[in-house]
């Protein structure tokens, strides 16, 4: 993840991610009093990984469930009490309760299209490969997420995607911490077997091997 | 030979992936932590690069009550928001008005058609047929509201179908076809039955309003809507509709006449049976 995100050259624009934590704060409270910037900053850093999570649960149609997300968030902006962390959180909640009311209003699930040859094709290249496997099959190992029960699902894209610890993760979903760690864990556990019996198999071994919720990290 | 054994992953060893932290490889599935990866890895906006749908919350951010006039035309994906939204509230505030005065969107056709024509009968109809009438308005306020509540259903639909026909697929247009006939469903039957009656009936129907009130719509309207409207209006709108009820009418220009007229127009306009084909163009435009 950090290499993903990383300035190829000091030249490089920085990536939103990169921001510290206090930057993004500062936004939030910046965007609260009006100021235009600000929310521009927190929609870049935040929509993505909004975009991804709603991917998960209404497949084609989240671009329009994030407008609809977004457009409560601007208005309702300025009766959030927190900081960038809750900021995340409270816009995943809001997504998600859109993305709730768009399923209930078309009873649908997401396409269950599951291409998972695309990380099959992908894994095991060269080490350049790490950073196309990111950027090109994530929409590829979303859409395998979501073919897990939705609680798992959910709880493994906001714990990954949107990058929230179980608590955050809890609030979102209105459950507890422990309900959400075993919801990640069982949805991990079902991935992990999914990925076994397709015959998944990663590049070279390393030694080690940075998570992916490292956007926690690397903001 | 693989030594990883991905079925016997641990809690442990999912908080380490979950929470980003270094997995050893030998206790946690590589594989899996690459796809989760792949997962968490958005294309990275950065500074001054743009954002899908950015210029379109930028412009919610702005003007938080989302008047059409900041909708930029040039974002797709804002206007399908936009329009929902509006379209939304819009309706519900023309279904609520129907459901309150015990009156099918498509029974107002005749007095719409003629524009109050004759207010006293219109009133009277609506009483008859209305089971609660906690706030009761007076005849001017009835129709006036329902004027209100059709063309402000009738510029929603507008506003939709315009959207749905330009929609960048067919799906997207299925799609957004779908829903209107869903969301308009008494207008569209009102107006004959297929989504392009519906549209030049509305497109008639304002046209003939504007003529008409040219300094705006009548306004004698009332203030709030009447006490049991909200619990009325959610058991009336349609499915997948965002939460939040409207909470004022649809902002009307100022400056109107204060009273509507209590005669027939001249011509003065047929009723029409409930169903019945409109006539449009309206004479005399």
């Amino acid at each position: 993840m950090d290499r993903a995100v990383e300035p190829s050259s000091p030249q490089a624009p920085r990536p939103i991610q990169n921001l510290p934590d206090t930057d993004l704060s500062s936004a939030v409270r910046d965007a609260q009093r009006g100021d235009e910037e600000a929310f521009r900053l927190l929609f870049r850093a935040v929509q993505p990984r909004l975009l991804r999570y709603l991917r998960g649960i209404v497949a084609d149609e989240a671009e329009d469930v994030a407008s609809e997300a977004w457009l409560q968030i601007a208005r309702d902006l300025g009766s959030f009490r927190g900081d960038f962390d809750g900021f995340r959180g409270w816009a995943a909640t809001i997504a998600r309760h859109r993305a709730l009311d768009h399923l209930r209003g078309h009873q649908r699930r997401p396409a269950s299209v599951v291409p998972i040859e695309m990380l099959v094709d992908r894994a095991g290249d060269e080490d350049t490969a790490e950073r196309a496997l990111e950027a090109v099959s994530a929409d590829a190992a979303v859409a395998l997420i979501a073919t897990l029960p939705r609680d798992q699902a959910e709880a493994v894209l906001l714990r990954v995607v949107m990058g929230l610890d179980a608590e955050a993760a809890g609030r979102v979903l209105g459950k507890r911490a422990g309900a959400v760690r075993t919801a990640a864990y069982r949805g991990l556990r079902r991935l992990a077997r999914h990925l076994e019996e397709s015959g998944v198999r990663a590049g070279p071994p390393g030694v080690t091997r940075t998570g992916p919720a490292a956007l926690k990290d690397t903001r | 030979m693989s030594t990883r054994r991905p079925y016997r992953i641990t809690r442990a060893v999912a908080e380490q992936i979950l929470g980003g932290n270094p997995v050893d490889q030998q206790a946690g599935p590589d594989e899996l932590v690459r796809l989760l990866a792949a997962a968490a890895a958005p294309a990275a906006p950065t500074l001054g690069s743009k954002v899908t749908g950015e210029e379109a919350a930028v412009a919610a951010f702005l003007n938080p009550h989302l008047g059409p006039a900041v909708q930029p035309r040039r974002d797709l994906m804002i206007k399908t928001a936009l329009a929902k939204v509006l379209t939304v509230k819009i309706a519900a505030v023309a279904l609520a008005a129907a459901t309150a005065c015990g009156v099918w969107l498509a029974t107002w056709t005749p007095a719409l058609h003629g524009l109050v024509g004759n207010a006293t009968h219109t009133a009277r109809g609506a009483v008859s047929h209305a089971p609660v009438s906690p706030a009761p308005m007076t005849s001017a306020e009835k129709t006036a509201y329902r004027i209100a509540s059709l063309a402000g259903t009738c510029e929603a639909y507008q506003t939709a179908y315009r959207h749905a026909n330009s929609a960048p697929s067919n799906s997207k247009i299925r799609s957004l076809h779908a829903k209107i006939a869903r969301e308009f469903a008494p207008l569209i039957a009102a107006a004959g039955g297929t989504e392009p009656k519906a549209d030049a009936y509305c497109r008639g129907l304002l046209r003939e309003l504007r003529h008409r009130y040219p300094g705006g719509l009548p306004s004698h309207l009332p203030s709030k809507l009447p006490a049991d409207m909200p619990a009325r209006l959610s058991a009336a709108l349609p499915t997948g509709l965002p939460t939040g009820l409207p909470t004022s009418l649809p902002t009307l220009p100022v400056g109107l006449p204060s009273h509507l007229p209590t005669s027939p127009p001249t011509p003065a306009p047929t009723i029409l049976p409930h169903g019945s084909q409109l006539p449009i163009p309206y004479p005399g435009h």
